[in-house]
């Protein structure tokens, strides 16, 4: 199935909302949260549409119908699996018989808001060590340091990433990552 | 600076804080014995603290039936995970024509029994006819202590083979003969929490977009999946409850009329064909509570870029976004101070 999403509308609202802000140049307050300095004015939609390995996630986002959510107002952050990532999913996750347990599959890796890497590095470095944010699933996310990388952990520590280089949308974040967080073992026959 | 004015008409960005600070814990129970036509939605046992309970539910025409709202209960063990979150029983009455029992399913603890009433399902109403609350308590906040917020994270496991499954094969399969029939098998292993869904654990198996659950070979109901019964262009199951948002939320997500909330999802329907046509929005529904502590899992800071400069973490406050709303968090107590709307 097939259908199209105008982003022109969140392009405009965008920008709107960056100029309300007027704080492109911010960097640290304070207590270290952190406002982005130089967020893009495209929705997570189009990051991930513009992405160069994240064309599974984005036909993903089209077949459930997210492209419009994505486009929104409301914030989120996806941690986005690359296309090697979702193609080491095997046989049992391809085809459209599939798509319900791939939604599943994101939906653990999208939580709410907006989450740089610097808040996420911040958020560590005040706990004293991993933290955890809830996703659009039923389970978390866990994210720690490993050296100088970031890294995301899935809930039960089955699989975790290094995080790529994030893309600030103005709507949200896109994290690519290169490993599915989520346990999709099957149980052998 | 046009387009600041254009933003604020449609932002409207001062977003004061709404002191959501009334406690009020309270019975909460609605009487509305409704008997309407549209019949009783899944009455789920959410939202407790309401303040003074024992009004009467004025909007029995709907059909909620006998709407109680109690408390919440317990959210279970927090290390527990989702699944197993407060909320108490709800039951399903008689229902006439269309099931679609509210079944709460394993989530913890609570009082909260909801019982829908009976009523000929000619449509599925939405679960605002349960609301039966009379006394909101203190005003200052939204609803007497608990902001409007999106309480009816689940609609219910529907009872029976689903429509398309049985016409198909004259009845849902065993789970061996669709072990045998059916790849989908490959996803026998996943409870529905793995799926997303906010319910218990049990014997369920997936198959062509649903997720059906099984008692031996008998099959006692089902849940449309998102991306499978609920893919786009898909009609809305019959008897899938679903629930309105409140009219923050609806605002907040612009949803319009034509839409339905189910399961921590919010579609958007066509308006003319009433097909699903997109996703509006994914929740986590997590309940932010004035005077309690977050929800686990919101320790990174993470409100909306163009609202950092007004909520940014400091000595005296903390914040955090979720569904729409910014949270104030004490970061003395580590409790929820205020809960802030972003659309005025």
């Amino acid at each position: 199935m097939t259908y199209s999403v105008k982003r022109t509308s969140l392009t405009a609202i965008a920008a709107a909302l960056l100029t309300l802000t007027g704080c492109g140049d911010e960097t640290a307050d304070e207590a270290g949260s952190l406002a982005p300095s130089d967020p893009s004015t495209q929705s997570i939609a189009a990051l991930i549409a513009e992405a160069d390995e994240l064309s599974m996630v984005e036909q993903l986002v089209e077949d459930a119908g997210l492209a419009q959510a994505f486009d929104g107002m409301a914030a989120y952050t996806v941690l986005a699996p690359t296309d090697d990532a979702m193609a080491a999913l095997g046989d049992d996750f391809t085809g459209e018989e599939a798509r319900p347990a791939l939604i599943a599959v994101l939906r653990d890796h999208i939580v709410p808001g907006y989450l740089t890497s610097a808040d996420i590095t911040a958020a560590i470095e005040s706990s004293g060590g991993p933290v955890e944010m809830q996703t659009m699933g039923t389970g978390t996310l866990t994210f720690a340091m490993d050296g100088d990388s970031l890294t995301v952990s899935s809930d039960g520590g089955t699989a975790s990433a290094v995080i790529g280089e994030e893309m600030l949308g103005a709507n949200g974040v896109v994290l690519p990552v290169e490993v599915v967080l989520k346990d999709t073992g099957v149980e052998a026959d | 600076m046009k387009i600041l004015t254009a933003a604020v008409s449609i932002l409207a960005l001062a977003a004061t804080p709404v002191l959501a600070q009334g406690n009020g814990n309270g019975g909460g129970n609605g009487g509305g014995n409704g008997n309407g036509n549209r019949g009783g939605p899944p009455a789920q046992a959410e939202r407790g603290n309401q303040g003074s309970g024992g009004g009467n539910a004025a909007r029995g025409n709907r059909g909620g039936g006998n709407a109680e709202r109690g408390n919440p209960g317990n959210r279970g063990n927090a290390d527990a995970g989702r699944s197993n979150r407060g909320a108490g029983n709800a039951q399903a009455g008689n229902r006439s024509n269309s099931g679609a029992p509210a079944q709460a399913g394993n989530r913890g603890n609570g009082g909260g029994n909801a019982n829908a009433g009976n009523g000929n399902r000619g449509e599925r109403g939405p679960s605002a006819a349960n609301r039966g609350n009379g006394n909101n308590g203190n005003r200052n906040s939204r609803d007497g202590g608990l902001l409007d917020r999106i309480f009816y994270r689940e609609t219910g496991l529907i009872n029976g083979c689903p429509p398309g499954l049985a016409a198909k094969r004259n009845g849902c399969l065993p789970p061996g003969q669709a072990r045998q029939h059916d790849r989908a098998y490959r996803y026998g292993n996943y409870a529905p929490n793995w799926w997303g869904l906010p319910y218990g654990s049990g014997n369920y198996f997936y198959e062509d977009g649903f997720l059906l659950q099984y008692d031996g070979n008998r099959v006692l109901g089902y849940i449309p999946l998102l991306g499978g019964a609920l893919a786009i262009g898909n009609p809305w199951p019959r008897d899938y409850g679903h629930n309105r948002v409140p009219d923050y939320h609806s605002r907040y997500y612009g949803l319009g009329r034509n839409y339905r909330y189910a399961d921590n999802v919010v579609y958007r329907l066509d308006p003319e064909t009433a097909a699903i046509a997109s996703v509006a929005a994914l929740l986590t529904g997590d309940e932010f509570v004035v005077g309690q502590a977050p929800p686990r899992g919101y320790d990174v800071y993470n409100v909306p870029y163009s609202y950092r400069d007004r909520y940014r973490d400091g000595p005296d406050a903390y914040y955090r976004y979720n569904d729409g709303y910014v949270y104030q968090i004490d970061p003395e107590t580590r409790l929820v101070a205020a809960a802030i709307e972003l659309l005025i």
